[in-house]
């Protein structure tokens, strides 16, 4: 392992600690020292929920049901790529949320026993859980052949091929005399040979149940806010942006994650994606420009509803001016648009514009969440400025975790693109 | 074979939740909070007897009840046993108390995930402190800020109409104890002192535009204000 290797994990654990002193003490504090962050003292969704709705609107997952599906050929090198950042980022994304329950051991009631389907939350979750699922399926079935080829690896590597791949479960299948039955014999036989092929024939449809999914779970989250309880964010185009939304952060994650992995692998075959994911990205940010353009016009009209222009004007000249126009607009859509558009296919100029969407991305979270809810006259309801120190020490936290994952796998899955092709 | 089974087996996943769901009582319900705005003189008697009833920190600016003071055109509100409207110079005013207003089509019910939230028979909204996970939706949904997290318990927290004593006969704490009689609390049927009372005055509900058919009425309030 490089020292540059060391340095990094070490610098990734010390973060996640520094994320997990955070979430202790939202839990374990019941007077906060700088603001007070909990509903009722302050507004009931912060910085958590932001990032929560940051990372399950990366919509890597869309892209790569997509691109199998539809056979786009110069995707297919990265599918692989956007199955495993899906999973991360929802996952992360799951326990972002969990975190922010104030009875996370309570949490498995959302999911069973107590479930109430009239909740779009209920359903929030259900769909999010289900994506995990439906992803973690189709990318067994992606990488199967390759975890079976690497289980012939000596180490670690060749007993986590043989453990992911199942290999392990074929062989006993196999060895073992008291299996009779005939199904179980060639469950055996499937899963210690590589068939490619049948893999993919299994992997289609389930990608298309799992692109079902994600586009159920990104419509459903903007459902969750575009209920009439929040005037800025009551608007029934809210689940399509979010659609649109997620499609952009998955584009311009996988660009970054392309590039990145590109120069440090030293290949280029994951370049070929760029492309399209630039024009992918391009399109949906000019969408997107054009739904913040109406949504504000048709939510913030004045005389029309008076909270929600109140919301609108908060954002456009108030305390979030500079957010909105600065780094949402410009850092986050009109310079990457520009980049995107005029700079043609070097790959610097893509990885810009990918980057700055992401910080607008983040930074349009952020205000999304907590500007809505400063537009909801609630009486006796202090006005939250600032996140508190507790919530970012987590947000790092929870990203740091984010990106030691995709290390990881990288460093012993097999993601190289020859073996996907 | 194998695949078209195992394909099966995927397509039934989502349906396996959706176990034990209490029925959504969206109960008629009978019993009413009258408050008469008029009466209201703004001593804060019902915030630091529901707080100390309830179990809700006094000294935290979170309340079950609290009063909103329209003093010269500004709102002030009352959540803590200290009570900003004696020091204040106003010299136009008036008091609203508020509270949550156990709706009969109760945004807070309908959204939170887990069926924390329900209707009694009498018709009062309770949270189910064993059952709440804290997700906070409900304080999101509620158009009147009535609900908000308890620090102390870790769950949702709000007015019950004092439930504990409304079942033993006794009265909610806050009427017990306003010396104005500005809240009046009982059973919405004929001849009742609240079915009088709403009969012969001029009554309003907050936002009646959020539809939420509030349980809490309020009378003599007219003044155009942002409630
Ligand atoms: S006032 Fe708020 S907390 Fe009370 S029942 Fe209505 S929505 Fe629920
Ligand atoms: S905070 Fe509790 S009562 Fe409110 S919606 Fe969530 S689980 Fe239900």
């Amino acid at each position: 392992m490089r020292l540059t290797e060391i340095a990094f994990i070490l610098a990734m654990l010390a973060l996640i600690s520094l994320g997990i002193f955070g979430a202790y003490q939202m839990h374990f504090q019941t007077i906060m020292p700088v603001e007070p962050f909990e509903s009722a003292l302050g507004i009931p969704w912060r910085t958590l929920v932001a990032l929560y709705v940051f990372l399950v609107l990366i919509g890597t997952a869309a892209i790569a049901s997509a691109a199998e599906i539809l056979h786009i050929r110069q995707l297919e090198v990265i599918v692989k790529d956007a199955i495993v950042i899906a999973v991360i980022s929802i996952a992360v994304g799951l326990l972002t949320i969990a975190v922010d329950l104030e009875r996370i051991e309570r949490g498995a009631y959302a999911l069973l026993g107590h479930a109430n389907p009239t909740s779009v939350m209920y359903w929030m979750i259900m769909f999010y859980v289900l994506e995990v699922v439906f992803l973690v399926i189709e990318g067994w079935f992606y990488f199967r052949a390759d975890l079976l080829a690497q289980s012939k690896q000596r180490g670690f590597k060749g007993f986590l091929g043989k453990l992911l791949s199942l290999k392990f479960i074929g062989d006993f299948l196999l060895k073992i005399e008291i299996v009779e039955s005939q199904r179980l014999r060639r469950l055996g036989k499937f899963l210690v040979n590589p068939n490619r092929e049948l893999d993919m024939s299994f992997a289609m449809p389930i990608g298309v149940v799992a692109l079902i999914t994600a586009i159920l779970a990104y419509s459903n989250l903007g459902a969750l806010f575009s209920a009439p309880y929040i005037p800025l964010w009551h608007d029934a185009t809210t689940p399509i942006y979010f659609i649109i939304s997620a499609i952009i952060g998955g584009s311009a994650v996988l660009i970054l994650s392309a590039v990145i992995t590109s120069s440090l692998k030293g290949s280029s075959e994951k370049i070929l994606a760029l492309p399209v994911l630039k024009n992918l990205l391009a399109f949906t940010l000019i969408i997107a420009i054009l739904f913040n353009a109406w949504k504000f016009i048709i939510v913030g009209y004045p005389g029309v509803n008076q909270p929600a222009s109140e919301a609108v004007r908060n954002i456009l000249f108030g305390s979030y001016a500079f957010n909105f126009w600065i780094l949402e607009l410009t850092v986050g859509m009109l310079i990457p648009l520009f980049l995107l558009l005029f700079a043609g296919n070097r790959i610097k100029a893509i990885f810009i514009s990918a980057l700055f969407v992401i910080i607008g991305l983040f930074v349009f979270r952020i205000d999304f969440i907590f500007g809505g809810q400063v537009g909801k006259n609630i009486s006796g309801i202090s006005i939250p400025t600032q996140v508190h120190p507790f919530e970012a020490m987590f947000a790092i936290g929870a990203l740091a975790l984010a990106l030691l994952a995709y290390y990881l796998v990288y460093k012993f899955l097999p993601m190289e693109v020859e073996h996907a092709s | 074979m194998l695949r078209r089974e195992f394909l099966k087996t995927l397509l039934a996943i989502p349906f396996i939740p959706a176990i034990s769901m209490p029925a959504n009582s969206r109960n008629a319900g009978s019993v009413a909070m009258v408050i008469d705005v008029e009466k209201c003189i703004g001593c804060g008697k019902c915030v630091i007897a529901c707080k100390t009833e309830n179990h809700v920190p006094m000294e935290l600016p979170i309340s079950r009840t609290w009063i909103e003071g329209y003093l010269d055109g500004r709102k002030i509100v009352m959540n803590t046993n200290e009570n900003p409207f004696l020091n204040s110079k106003a010299k136009n005013g008036f008091y609203v108390p508020k509270l949550c207003n156990h709706c009969a089509n109760a945004p807070c019910v309908n959204v939170c995930p887990v069926y924390a939230r329900f209707h009694t028979k009498e018709g009062i909204v309770l949270v189910d402190k064993e059952t709440c996970i804290g997700c906070k939706y409900c304080i999101t949904a509620c158009p009147y800020g009535a609900t908000f997290v308890n620090p102390e318990e870790k769950v949702t927290d709000k007015c019950t109409f004092c439930y504990h004593r409304i079942t033993k006969g006794l009265k909610p704490a806050c009427v017990l104890v306003c010396p104005t009689g500005a809240r009046k609390f009982g059973e919405l049927k004929e001849g009742s002192e609240i079915y009088e009372l709403l009969k012969n005055s001029r009554v309003r509900v907050l936002k009646p535009e959020a539809g939420t058919l509030p349980r809490v009425f309020y009378i003599n309030l007219d003044a155009v204000v942002d409630l």
